[in-house]
């Protein structure tokens, strides 16, 4: 391993920041990296069950060579993307409560009120 | 996600590199489909009232709209997400080409001979290229870490694969797909012998012009040498004729008047303000007469709302796509007729379709490439 390419980065840039807390930004990160690994995780799982399913036992050597045909990538597409919106369940509340009509109302009440001479 | 057509370079991946890489597929997706959107509502419902609230009038420019956005939570979010799942691209491509660096390299000497390759190790490097790994990919476009490099071709090829959710095509060739069906559906007469595509990368759309126009004599060129080596073999490895070589494109070496077609795809968006001037000229000068020069690259601001312009312009702010900010109010025309070309010569056209299935070619729907025409 030790001999390994390590591919660098040239010049970045400037890394923006989204929060005002740079902590914030950092967690981020974290939080999106753990939420890869455990999809990562899960279909691999995922293809030990199969396995498992079809032959009744399994080395590591067949769990690599598994690839998903068409309709396991479908099935793992579904729960992929389920798995993603449970994730986000906070952040799509936020985006409903935007569209409300309440706050609509209030926008709209708004443009009336400087629409008035 | 489905996965790119196997053409012989492609880094293979081990199970969880495809797995990581599906997540971020899907991610994005997500991303762009169930998040992005929430910025209108919070616009309309919480930043336009606080900006009306303040100013007693609604923003005018897309600049205005940023100072406001950008401090809305629910903005913020959205956008670190974005930034995040660009970054997560690469972190997913990364690992099997650090694996399978040298067997690639291998591959990529032993090609067949149907096109050329010719590196020019002197060549500078743009300034412009050297500023800022543009939309991230660790190691930009041009920089060699080993020697015979072909790494950043093949970051570029799953990578920008991911990054358009797929919109490339399995083949990874979907603006070729686009200037080739638009230049058909154009000019149905036109039989064209020899064609240079400019700013190439890895060829995904030249090679696609090479598939459809065996009879003519494909040049690509680009200022990186690692997917010029790459480019080059997957071309080989496609069987397809493309004559590779490490040109500045404000500058070749190629004779006057020597070319039918002279195109870039999405090139323009990553120079400069003078580079831009000098492509036009270089793609004059290149022409034969009743030549076709077209540059097809990212919309313009003319004609956005300011909402729209602000959110479009997310890369530029947020994944080193620079010099876009300023060519987003730019005049195409302006630059053409400087460099040559009569007004009456010049079409600045759109075109476009992406996510468009591979038996689609060329549709005049869909998400539209401004195409920057001129006839010599
Ligand atoms: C977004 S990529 C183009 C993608 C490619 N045309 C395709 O269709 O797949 C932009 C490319 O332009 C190259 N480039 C930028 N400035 C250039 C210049 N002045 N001359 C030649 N190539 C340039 C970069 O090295 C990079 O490979």
């Amino acid at each position: 391993m030790s001999d390994k390419i390590k591919i660098t980065p040239v010049n970045r840039g400037k890394r923006p920041a989204f929060f005002d807390d740079p902590a914030i930004d950092q967690l981020m990160a974290i939080v999106m990296s753990m939420s890869a690994e455990m999809s990562v995780l899960y279909d691999r799982v995922d293809t030990i069950e199969r396995l498992l399913d079809n032959k009744g036992t399994l080395s590591r050597d067949d769990i690599e060579a598994f690839r998903p045909d068409q309709d396991t990538e479908d099935e793992r597409n579904v729960r992929r993307n389920e798995y993603i919106a449970r994730l986000f369940r906070i952040i799509h509340e936020e985006r409903e409560s935007l569209v409300s009509h309440d706050k609509m109302d209030e926008y709209n009440e708004l443009m009336d009120e400087l629409a008035k001479p | 996600m489905i996965p790119l057509l196997e053409h012989g370079m492609l880094a293979q991946r081990n199970h969880d590199e495809e797995s990581r890489q599906s997540f971020v597929n899907d991610f994005r997706i997500h991303l762009a489909s169930n998040v992005f959107p929430g910025n209108f509502p919070t616009y309309y419902n919480r930043v336009l009232p606080n900006f009306i609230k303040n100013k007693g009038r609604e923003p005018e420019t897309r600049h205005e709209v940023r100072k406001v956005m950008t401090h809305d939570p629910y903005y913020s979010f959205w956008s670190a997400m974005q930034r995040n799942s660009q970054e997560m691209i690469w972190d997913s491509v990364i690992d099997s080409v650090e694996r399978q660096l040298p067997e690639l390299i291998e591959k990529s000497r032993k090609t067949g001979d149907k096109g050329s390759l010719i590196l020019d190790p002197d060549l500078e490097i743009p300034k412009y290229h050297v500023a800022a790994d543009i939309h991230l990919q660790p190691g930009a476009y041009h920089s060699d870490q080993i020697e015979n490099d072909v790494a950043a071709g093949a970051m570029y090829d799953w990578g920008t694969y991911i990054y358009s959710m797929g919109g490339l095509g399995t083949g990874n060739n979907a603006l070729g797909q686009i200037t080739n069906g638009f230049f058909k559906n154009e000019f149905p007469d036109k039989k064209p012998l020899r064609i240079l595509d400019m700013g190439c990368t890895i060829g995904g759309s030249v090679t696609y012009w090479a598939q459809q126009h065996p009879d003519a004599e494909c040049h690509a060129i680009d200022v990186g040498a690692p997917v010029l080596r790459y480019g080059h073999a997957r071309a080989e490895a496609l069987g397809a004729a493309v004559h590779f070589s490490q040109q500045n494109a404000e500058q070749t070496n190629f004779e006057d008047e020597s070319f039918d077609v002279v195109m870039s795809h999405i090139l323009l968006h990553e120079t400069s303000r003078t580079a831009i001037q000098n492509v036009f000229n270089e793609s004059y000068r290149l022409l034969k007469p009743g030549g076709i020069m077209m540059h097809l690259d990212l919309p313009q601001a003319h004609g956005q709302q300011p909402l729209e312009g602000f959110l479009f312009e997310w890369e530029i702010y947020n994944n080193n796509e620079h010099f876009f900010a300023q060519l987003r109010d730019m005049n195409m025309s302006e630059l053409c007729q400087k460099a040559g070309f009569k007004n009456e010569d010049i079409h600045p056209k759109s075109a476009g379709s992406f996510w468009m299935d591979d038996k689609t070619p060329y549709a005049d729907d869909g998400f539209e490439f401004p195409i920057t025409i001129g006839i010599k």
